[in-house]
């Protein structure tokens, strides 16, 4: 059963001298507890699909259903919401609050997340805890290690529950032992029932999921 | 939520100490110019103790007598005589008191030694318009007051260089070669409280053989402040009643005015009424712009730091913040900002009202007094509400444009910049 469906969907971006088109009638179906791997050359889209995805984008023509659900109707309150329910992020770059310590970091998803009646402290050192940096909860971003930002980015992306979660080029920025750390977490995270969609250059890892994607100037090649 | 935003806005004080700082200090800076400009007024126009009805007291200093030909126009204080004919028996009022302010000598039976003193001369109606505060002894009744018996109240510092630490009750001084016997003794009172203030206050009929023959201010005591118009028209019916045909001048009160409209008049001495509008507008454009120029330039840093923050603000879209959320937290960080600033302002605005104490407040006739600001003054509610509003103003001028942007970018375009 799908839980993401995209239909004919087209992202361009304009400017006063061109137009450039990002993704050229996209149909794709992900289902649910699937781990997919896209892959593709630097500015083949990867990314903006993602972004649509994960609604941080609109397509500019398509539908993207979301468990059902057509995401274009939503409103920015909807959408938000529906991000913070149903979406967990993992970037590249981790991305973490320099200003907030480990705990804050982790728990900024349940901050959104009205009425949850979640103890969110509680629930930040349990997913800090499932990705073995509970030592570390008083530390600031700056003093972590590439591979520990990473795993706080990961405890931060599963603390809502989500059912997907959005990984652009999780290890991209990690040497391969820390990498191989990190696919290996997310790989406990599918197993664990979750949807995964992961921006990928690496082959090697890429082979490991159930399904690759892969994209040449904004269209779904294979 | 509150809780991270304030741990969060503190953090990055810390982190941009001089960004921070520069921020602090501006908007203490701009908090107490303000805040001097809405003390200044409070003071001058709310009330201290022992002028505990300045809101609903009225003031008649002058009348303008002009001839029946118009030919010509005398301005003085009201006489007796006036004040026995227009306005002995007005009925609004809840109380009227007649006084009269006087700078002179006073000596100490068989010693040489003369005091400079300020002097009022009043009625016993003037105890009760006023809370003083008596160490010892009472004011002078109604009987003493009608009997014209030579008697005073003194304040306490009087009381002290005239008797060395003595008792002063029934004790008596020379003046104006009559001995004056001290009934009670009042705490000092500030010149800030030009109305009520005095060194020593005698029964005016101790002094003038007949009322009429002296020149007061007439204070008027309303039941509340929507008596006003009618102790006003009260007035202007008794000038018409009153005036007889064998009465060579028209007489015309200037005045009643409240505190408000005396300050706005500044020693204007017509009798049209002051337009209490265009001054509050004076007033609240001054604070306008006075609130404007450093929020024009705090916006700056906000901005500064907002763009320093696009990032952040993806990613917090990303995981569920909404526009109004993050507007929220843009403003509500800057609002900790602007309170530790307007904390700071407010402390600075006290410093410096109490050093400039004796340019911002004129002292009438050069009191021999003190100007002594009330800590009443300084701490009330309003003045911290006050604090509180234009800490929210300023931060809502400063930060509510970069809020607002902040809270339109596209995520995406956000999260990689």
């Amino acid at each position: 059963m799908s839980i993401i469906e995209l239909k004919n969907v087209q992202k361009m971006y304009r400017t006063k001298e061109i137009e450039t088109i990002a993704l050229e009638n996209v149909n794709l179906s992900i289902d649910k507890g699937e781990f997919l791997s896209i892959m593709g050359p630097s500015g083949c889209g990867k990314s903006t699909l993602l972004n649509i995805i994960g609604l941080l984008d609109i397509p500019n023509r398509g539908h993207l259903h979301i468990n059902g659900q057509d995401t274009s109707q939503l409103n920015d309150k909807e959408a938000a919401k529906f991000r913070n329910k149903t979406v967990g992020f993992i970037f590249q770059s981790f991305h973490l609050i320099p200003s907030l310590n480990v705990l804050d970091n982790v728990q900024l998803p349940l901050l959104y997340r009205s009425g949850s009646g979640i103890n969110k402290t509680a629930r930040a050192k349990e997913v800090l805890e499932k990705v073995g940096l509970s030592h570390r909860m008083k530390h600031f971003p700056t003093q972590l290690s590439g591979g520990q930002s990473q795993r706080v980015a990961i405890a931060r992306a599963i603390i809502g529950q989500p059912e997907i979660i959005l990984a652009d080029e999780p290890t991209g920025n990690l040497d391969s032992k820390m990498g191989m750390e990190i696919i290996e977490l997310l790989f406990d995270l599918n197993r664990e029932g979750s949807t995964i969609v992961m921006v990928t250059h690496d082959e090697h890892i890429a082979k490991q999921t159930k399904r690759i994607a892969r994209f040449f100037d904004g269209r779904q090649v294979e | 939520m509150h809780k991270v935003y304030l741990k969060q806005a503190w953090q990055m004080l810390k982190e941009d100490k001089v960004i921070g700082i520069i921020t602090i200090s501006g908007t203490a800076l701009a908090i107490t110019m303000i805040m001097v400009v809405i003390l200044t007024q409070e003071i001058k126009t709310k009330n201290i103790t022992p002028e505990i009805y300045r809101e609903r007291t009225m003031y008649i200093e002058y009348t303008r007598e002009e001839s029946r030909e118009k030919s010509h126009i005398n301005i003085n204080p009201v006489s007796g005589r006036l004040y026995k004919q227009y306005l002995s028996q007005l009925k609004t009022p809840e109380l009227l008191s007649l006084q009269k302010r006087d700078q002179s000598r006073i000596s100490i039976i068989n010693q040489d030694e003369y005091l400079n003193v300020d002097i009022l001369y009043t009625d016993s109606e003037f105890w009760k318009m006023y809370r003083f505060s008596f160490e010892e002894g009472k004011p002078f009744s109604k009987e003493d007051f009608h009997s014209g018996l030579p008697t005073a109240v003194i304040c306490k510092s009087m009381a002290q260089k005239l008797f060395k630490g003595e008792s002063p009750l029934g004790k008596e001084f020379l003046y104006k070669n009559k001995q004056h016997r001290i009934c009670g003794v009042v705490k000092d009172i500030s010149t800030l409280c030009d109305k009520a203030y005095s060194q020593i206050w005698i029964p005016y009929t101790s002094v003038f053989e007949k009322m009429e023959d002296g020149h007061f201010t007439v204070v008027i005591l309303a039941g509340n402040k929507n008596d006003f118009n009618n102790i006003k028209k009260e007035v202007r019916e008794s000038e018409i009643r009153n005036l007889r045909e064998i009465d060579k001048n028209t007489v015309q009160f200037i005045g009643p005015y409240s505190r408000r409209e005396l300050l706005v008049k500044e020693g204007n001495l017509t009798n049209e009424d002051p337009n209490l509008k265009k001054s509050a507008f004076r007033f609240y454009l001054i604070l306008a712009i006075l609130l404007l120029i450093p929020a024009v330039n705090l916006s700056g840093f906000s901005l500064f730091r907002i763009i320093n923050r696009t990032s952040e603000i993806g990613i917090r879209k990303a995981f569920g913040a909404n526009r109004k959320t993050i507007l929220t937290q843009v403003l509500y960080e800057n609002l900790l900002t602007s309170l530790t600033g307007g904390i700071i302002g407010l402390l600075l605005s006290y410093f410096t009202v109490t050093l400039i104490k004796d340019r911002l407040f004129t002292i009438e006739n050069n009191s021999f007094g003190e100007v002594t600001i009330p800590i009443s003054s300084f701490i009330s509610p309003s003045i911290f509400f006050y604090v509180f509003l234009i800490c929210l103003i300023l931060n809502l001028l400063s930060s509510g444009i970069p809020a607002w942007r902040a809270s339109r970018l596209h995520t995406a375009d956000a999260i990689k910049s």
